[in-house]
């Protein structure tokens, strides 16, 4: 499915399904926030149906990693560890700061909705897409 | 860690390429070896050495590190 060398294509490919959890979780988002009544099921399936586009996601991801050349799968799994680690440590911090009643106290303005990103899945979702393909940027040219 | 990857690779006039199809690996791969910014792992090491018909250490030099 794919080769030992790293592309642009090939990774986009690989990364597919977590676009498409990505929009899901945006559009999940949307749902629940619409001013109408939703089951407690609906709100259930609305909330899971991004986290098992996640697990194609995973399995998609696992077969590109394992088909790669050692070099690119060592980038991979440090680009992997850098984007758990800057992602766990922002929504740490993003949570500290909204206990902290900081989003509340019109510090930043209200219309960007801070503190309510928090609490959405599709925050930390978006923010480990981001983050490894800036890690997997950053740790490949130690080797060009 | 210093390697003699490209003068042995230009030895059999091999390009860059026809040396990573033949060791399993990507282009990108083998000019980073040959760069010696990417130290290959043992297995991958053996496969060159064998390919070249050398030992490991007459291809790669660790400089005596511990």
């Amino acid at each position: 499915m794919f080769g030992p060398s790293y592309s642009i294509r090939a990774n986009l490919k690989a990364n597919t399904w977590a676009f498409v959890a990505m929009i899901l979780a945006w559009a999940g988002d949307l749902l629940l926030s619409l001013p109408r009544e939703w089951s407690v099921a609906q709100r259930a399936i609305i909330a899971l149906v991004p986290l098992l586009v996640g697990l194609l996601w995973v399995r998609s991801f696992v077969r590109w990693v394992r088909g790669m050349d050692e070099m690119h799968r060592r980038i991979s799994v440090e680009a992997c560890l850098f984007a758990t680690s800057v992602t766990l440590f922002v929504v740490a911090t993003w949570h500290i700061l909204d206990q902290a009643g900081v989003f509340q106290a019109g510090v930043l303005p209200a219309r960007l909705h801070l503190g309510s990103h928090f609490h959405t899945a599709s925050f930390p979702i978006s923010l480990v897409g981001a983050f490894y393909f800036l890690g997997y940027a950053i740790f490949s040219r130690r080797y060009k | 860690m210093k390697n003699k990857m490209r003068e042995l690779r230009a030895a059999k006039e091999w390009s860059q390429s026809d040396l990573a199809d033949k060791l399993g690996v990507s282009r990108q791969t083998v000019n980073a070896i040959e760069t010696e910014k990417y130290d290959p792992s043992l297995p991958l090491a053996f496969k060159a050495a064998r390919l070249f018909k050398l030992r490991i250490e007459d291809i790669f030099d660790d400089n005596g590190k511990p």
